[in-house]
């Protein structure tokens, strides 16, 4: 179900990206319009090389759009520095990549605690007491003290999950979450993200995998850098049973 | 011919990168330029001395215990005779002062007295000579036949006036010609008399028919000497003998320039460990292109990329260095006492030198090649081995043996930098101190009566009186005399009796009246030497401050009493003020006679080992010294040469050369040490930020703010250099503690120990500086996809 009366936490209006590529330049995303509001699980899919990464980078805050107007929470940031973008990435948004991403020399809990480091004003007991509380919440406070060399790969993404949500986010942006995982540990990772929109979470994932991306409330399909489908769940269960879903595996069926 | 296109392609690609080649080359330059400097001192001292037959010459007579050095007697050198051992023998006295009349020129220069088998013995033969012999001619040395020849082209056979005496130029000494300290010229010694207060003091050199006859050789010498009887200088006789003279060569010079060429080797083996880190940096920056080109089959590319880099780094850090390794020679090379060099030839780095340091670079740089393209292996290792399992590389820890280096690095550098600090401040005091005498309008000229001309004491007196007597009564002239020593010198030195026992040796001069008015010695009590105190007149003495102290004199009416059997003691008549005569600044005892009252054998010493000053003071005093004093002088003494004025306040300065030069040697050596250390922070730190930028990237993507990613590099940087700075403090307290090195004036303490950290801190900053904005600089977004 589409919140249409809740804020809208991201919003796109006629983004464009391009590349310096030599004498020209290469556009990746062209004349993006989108929304994503509080409380929304929205999938991003589309065949490689459709934008979908640069979209989430956009997304975000790690890149800014070269055309049109970008909004978080209502505050165009497309004319932030570097530094005011950081702050707010590190307030607002919660980051799960397609590898864990978790660093080596440091324990599972200094992992998750990373982001809460970069942020004035939190103790180091309120520091503690949210990365016991978000490895709770992905089943993994009893590996705290592990090292991430001697955790599984589903174990890796599960912490990176944690890490991710420790600092409190208004937004979760994951690329590729399941990409290097099994399908048991894929949807292990897919049913964590699952509950945490049923709790209330807001999400925003990447995927090529047509079942996962299944599983969020609306799915904004790219191609060659625009948004050429967007559909609810409920639409899609009704265009599956029709036999009318052309985009399923990325290419235009002729 | 495949590695033609191959190393242009390379080329062009080190041409992109020219902040890496300047650094690298740089580094390695100094690393280089040091070797070079340290080595080539140290050849300086191996190589062979410039006597042919110097592996068969001993020489021998008698010694003291702690000094291996020999002197001779006419006596003892009798006694020895020839035995059938020795194929020739030869007899020098020490170098003398003599005055030079060549046309026109004259001059005072440095001339030893030699006699017919000396040169024989060393196998050094002058060029021009006839016979091979000086006969009762003299020979030149190469620079002063340069001098000469642009009075008369052809220098041998022309008659130079020496000490008023005519004589032939027989020849001219090989220009590398040295034997132990510089001299101009070499004069006949006439037959042995014993006549010269110098002549207990000559070196005697004998050829022996092998090298394995030294023993009995120094066996009959001992014989000899025990058959004479005791020393009349009181040295022990057991000590009499002989020596191989190579062992003697620069024997005190060996200890501190093996450490020389040793910390050059250190500087270059830290320069190579940088350049390893440097290249590292490099191919850790390439490493995407290196996976790649090693999926499509090129095997060695890492190694072949660190091999190309080594090798142009290697060349231009050479070429550079090379100049700026002579330059270090020349720059140290004022600051070598003259008794360790071997020989008179410049010192330069000859093909050995350049050969062995080339071989060390080589060495050094193949380490770096190697050191650098296995660290990027491993890391393409870990790569791999991390992609297999889906995860990138994370790993930001910088090795231990890097920081290691680093810390090493920064302590040595710390603790040099802490003895720039103690030199600075040392030179600070110094300067601020008053030198103890009145140096305006006061000059001295340098001159030496002959000892052929003037052979009493009485008729350098009568000189003396009718110089100053015509000098005194020009206008601009307020007093006018002579003395032995300037009130910096340190050049003669007699033992005095102290009042509680024993002995010391301090500062002796002789003043004529209106000598220490001339000089601008400050009278603090009594009198100074006037007209009465003649040679019939009660022996009197003036002394400064610190001997009435250090010899527990009661001042005006106490008495200064010379060691030494049959020395006249004088009443002390007058104090003056202490004068500034070293770099350390404290005030040495001295002991001032009147120049009619001096004991006879004392100054026909005194006169043959330095030459006697003529100081004036007035407001005219420059102008007569350089106008006036030459006519005056010629025309009491026509064969007196006479040196350019000096100022009283050049003179004043001179004990300050010793603080200079310690300045400028540790601020090289503290620069050579905070240039290469920053260059190894620089390396270390680029490498990590190199090889974390995928971490760096992540906090980034976290929210990590580019300023909290420049602290996060710095603070990395700090833990080390903090390290490092606090373990080179800590030397220097232990160094400053057991007393080695420069002793750190009192009170300074805290404010050298803070400015050398404050140096080391700027220093980690500026090599920090640049890998900390390249980590604030990473886009993270790519890096996150591109790794």
């Amino acid at each position: 179900m589409q919140c249409f009366t809740h804020p809208t936490i991201i919003e796109m209006r006629g983004v464009g990206k391009a590349f310096p590529a030599g004498s020209a330049d290469c556009h990746v995303l062209t004349d993006i319009h989108l929304n994503v509001r509080q409380g929304e699980f929205v999938s991003v899919a589309g065949p490689s090389g459709c934008g979908k990464t640069t979209l989430l980078s956009l997304m975000g805050l790690l890149d800014v759009p070269t055309k049109g107007e970008l909004r978080f929470a209502g505050q165009p940031v497309q004319h932030l520095g570097r530094a005011q973008r950081a702050i707010l990435r590190n307030r607002h948004i919660g980051f799960v990549f397609q590898a864990s991403n978790l660093i080596e020399d440091l324990s599972v809990a200094e992992n998750v605690a990373l982001p809460l480091s970069f942020r004035k004003g939190i103790s180091r007991h309120e520091s503690r007491r949210r990365v016991r509380d978000a490895l709770a919440g992905v089943g993994m406070a009893h590996r705290m003290r592990y090292y991430p060399s001697q955790l599984s790969g589903g174990q890796k993404q599960r912490v990176a999950v944690a890490r991710a949500l420790a600092g409190n986010p208004t937004i979760l942006l994951a690329d590729e979450p399941t990409g290097n995982l099994d399908l048991r540990n894929g949807e292990a990772v897919m049913s964590l993200f699952s509950r945490l929109h049923a709790e209330g979470r807001t999400i925003c994932m990447v995927t090529h995998d047509e079942r996962f991306g299944a599983m969020a409330e609306r799915t904004v399909r790219l191609l060659d850098g625009h948004v050429v489908d967007e559909s609810t769940h409920q639409q899609r269960l009704a265009e599956s049973e029709s036999g009318l879903d052309q985009y399923s595996l990325g290419e235009p069926v002729q | 011919m495949k590695w033609r296109p191959q190393a242009s392609r390379d080329a062009h690609a080190l041409a992109r990168w020219p902040a890496f080649m300047l650094l690298a080359s740089g580094t390695l330059s100094l690393g280089v330029a040091a070797a070079i400097g340290g080595v080539t001192l140290l050849d300086a001292v191996l190589q062979p001395p410039p006597w042919p037959n110097h592996e068969r010459v001993a020489i021998y007579g008698r010694r003291t215990p702690d000094d291996p050095m020999r002197a001779m007697s006419p006596q003892l050198y009798d006694a020895v005779g020839q035995p059938a051992m020795v194929l020739s023998r030869g007899i020098a006295r020490i170098p003398e002062t003599v005055n030079v009349v060549a046309g026109r020129h004259t001059e005072i220069l440095r001339a030893q007295r030699v006699d017919t088998g000396f040169l024989h013995t060393l196998g050094v033969a002058p060029s021009g000579t006839t016979d091979g012999g000086m006969g009762h001619g003299a020979l030149v040395s190469e620079a002063l036949r340069a001098r000469l020849a642009d009075i008369a082209p052809q220098v041998v056979g022309q008659t130079i006036v020496v000490d008023g005496s005519n004589v032939e130029i027989r020849g001219v000494l090989p220009a590398e010609y040295r034997f132990f300290s510089d001299v101009d010229l070499l004069l006949s010694l006439d037959p042995l008399n014993g006549s010269t207060a110098l002549d207990g003091n000559m070196t005697a050199v004998a050829l022996l028919s092998s090298a394995s006859d030294i023993r009995p050789f120094s066996a009959r010498v001992l014989r000899a000497a025990r058959d004479i009887g005791p020393d009349p200088h009181g040295e022990d006789v057991r000590w009499s003998g002989a020596t191989p003279i190579d062992d003697l060569v620069a024997y005190r010079a060996r200890a501190p320039l093996w450490g020389f060429a040793l910390s050059g080797v250190l500087v270059l083996a830290v320069a190579g460990m940088n350049v390893s880190q440097l290249i590292s940096t490099r191919m850790f920056a390439r490493i995407d292109e290196t996976a790649v080109k090693m999926v499509f089959g090129a095997r060695w590319e890492p190694w072949r990329s660190a091999g190309f880099d080594a090798l142009a780094v290697g060349v231009l850090g050479f070429a550079v260095g090379l100049p700026g390794g002579t330059a270090l020679v020349r720059l140290f090379k004022p600051f070598i006492p003259p008794a360790w060099l071997v020989s008179a030839a410049p010192m330069a780095p000859g093909w050995r030198v350049l050969s062995v340091v080339a071989a060390m670079t080589f060495v050094v740089l193949v380490l770096a090649a190697v050191i650098g393209a296995a660290r990027v292996m491993g890391r393409l290792r870990h790569r791999e081995r991390t992609m297999m399992s889906g995860a990138p590389a994370m790993r930001v820890t910088t090795g231990w043996t890097a920081s290691a280096l680093v810390l090493a690095q920064v302590a040595l550098a710390t603790l040099l930098v802490s003895y720039g600090m103690i030199a600075v401040s040392r030179a600070w005091l110094l300067a601020g101190t008053s030198p103890g005498f009145d140096t305006a309008d006061g000059v001295v000229v340098e001159l030496h009566p002959p000892m052929g001309a003037y052979p009493e004491l009485s008729s350098v007196v009568r000189l003396a009186d009718a110089i100053r007597s015509t000098v005194s009564a020009l206008p601009g002239v307020e007093a006018v005399g002579w003395s032995s020593d300037v009130p910096t010198g340190r050049g003669f030195r007699m033992p005095f009796l102290r009042r509680g026992g024993g002995s010391r040796f301090i500062p002796f001069a002789v003043v004529s009246p209106g000598g220490i008015e001339a000089m601008g010695l400050r009278l603090l009590a009594g009198r100074t030497v006037v007209e009465s105190d003649g040679s019939d007149a009660h022996p009197v003495a003036m002394v400064n401050e610190a001997y009435v102290r250090a010899f527990g004199s009661r001042g005006i009416g106490g008495f200064v009493r010379p060691a030494g059997r049959g020395a006249r003691e004088a009443r002390i008549v007058g104090i003056v003020g202490n004068t500034r005569r070293d770099a350390k600044g404290a005030a040495a005892p001295a002991v001032y006679v009147p120049l009619a009252q001096v004991d006879p054998h004392v100054f026909a010493l005194m006169r043959q080992l330095q030459p006697l000053f003529v100081a004036i003071r007035g407001p005219a005093a420059a102008t007569v010294a350089s106008d006036a004093l030459p006519s005056i002088v010629g025309e009491a003494a026509p064969s007196l040469a006479l040196s350019p004025p000096v100022p009283l306040e050049r003179i004043a300065d001179a004990p300050l050369a010793g603080a200079h030069r310690d300045v400028a040697l540790f601020a090289t050596l503290s620069g050579v040490a905070v240039s290469l250390t920053a260059a190894g922070q620089y390396a270390m730190h680029s490498v990590e930020v190199a090889a974390s930028r995928y971490a760096l990237s992540l906090r980034m993507a976290l929210g990590a703010t580019p300023g909290q990613l420049l602290a996060h590099v710095v603070r990395k940087a700090f833990r080390v250099a903090l390290s490092g700075i606090v373990l080179g403090l800590f030397g220097t307290c232990v160094m400053q503690h057991f007393s080695l090195g420069m002793v750190m004036p009192a009170g300074t303490a805290i404010g050298v120990s803070m400015a050398a950290a404050l140096v080391m801190v700027f220093g980690t900053l500026v090599a920090v500086a640049a890998p900390a904005s390249h980590a604030a600089a990473l886009e993270p977004w790519r890096v996150l996809r591109s790794d």
